[in-house]
């Protein structure tokens, strides 16, 4: 069996702006093996897209708040360069990601 | 012969021919004034076929004139006859919609006074469920509270959402 390793680990604050965690020298910055994430949130609901166009209060998939997503099934590298986050009208959300090889 | 009566004779002859000449010429002009007399009679006699002609004529129109006025009159009769019934008939839609429109008044009220009864019932329903429900809730805190006292923690499902876990 192949085993997973934990990168590191980060907190992203989501508010009323387009932010994510694919860029290298970005805040916080992706690792360079990161091929996976388990990404958590707090305090309120994120929608988040990952096909280039940025995500808007209303457009995007949602996160609810205490839901967890894990992008742990493939190799997500790609998809972790391009995901972006953003808050909902409930407010501002946080987020609690563990990085993987 | 005596030629002093024979004077006489020839001036008597001479004086009865211009008589005659005379009458002659009476005669004329009395067989001109009959000529006269006689075309004015066949004139005056045209004029009063023309006017029995005429007569006729005129007799003829005012007799077809006569039974125009008497279709007509008989036209009208009809049409005074079909005014009454269209009258009849009106009088009798008018009295229908009169009463309809009454119908429709009256079933108005009716569903009004029906949807105030409704309305005051949903009302009465409505706090009654919010009494109810209340009720449950403090319940239901107390048997939780109850429960935690007793080291059981207590989570009924529907009422609080469970965090959830998608896996990509």
């Amino acid at each position: 069996m192949q085993g997973i390793n934990v990168i590191d680990y980060a907190v992203l604050a989501v508010e009323d702006a387009a932010a994510g965690i694919g860029l290298a020298d970005g805040t916080p910055a992706l690792p360079a093996k990161a091929k996976r994430v388990y990404i958590t949130c707090e305090t309120q609901a994120v929608r988040w897209r990952a096909d280039g166009t940025a995500p808007s209060q209303t457009e995007g998939h949602v996160i609810a708040k205490d839901d967890s997503i894990s992008f742990t099934g493939a190799n997500y590298r790609q998809l972790l360069e391009k995901i972006l986050f953003r808050q909902t009208s409930s407010g501002a959300g946080a987020l609690k990601i563990t990085y993987f090889d | 012969m005596d030629l002093e009566a024979i004077g006489k004779q020839m001036l008597e002859a001479l004086a009865l021919q211009g008589q005659i000449t005379a009458l002659r010429t009476k005669l004329a002009e009395a067989e001109r004034q009959v000529g006269l007399a006689h075309n004015a009679v066949l004139k005056s006699m045209e004029h009063k076929e023309a006017n029995v002609a005429a007569r006729k004529h005129s007799e003829a129109e005012l007799s077809t004139a006569e039974s125009k006025v008497t279709v007509a009159k008989q036209v009208i009769e009809a049409n005074k006859l079909a005014l009454k019934a269209a009258e009849a008939v009106e009088s009798g839609v008018k009295k229908k919609v009169a009463n309809y429109n009454d119908e429709v008044l009256a079933q108005i009220d009716s569903n009004t006074q029906q949807l105030e009864e409704n309305k005051r019932m949903l009302e009465v329903a409505r706090e009654e469920v919010a009494g109810d429900l209340e009720a449950s809730k403090k319940d239901l805190e107390a048997r939780r509270a109850k429960l935690a006292a007793q080291g059981v923690e207590l989570n009924i499902g529907g009422l609080e959402r469970q965090p959830k876990t998608t896996v990509l």
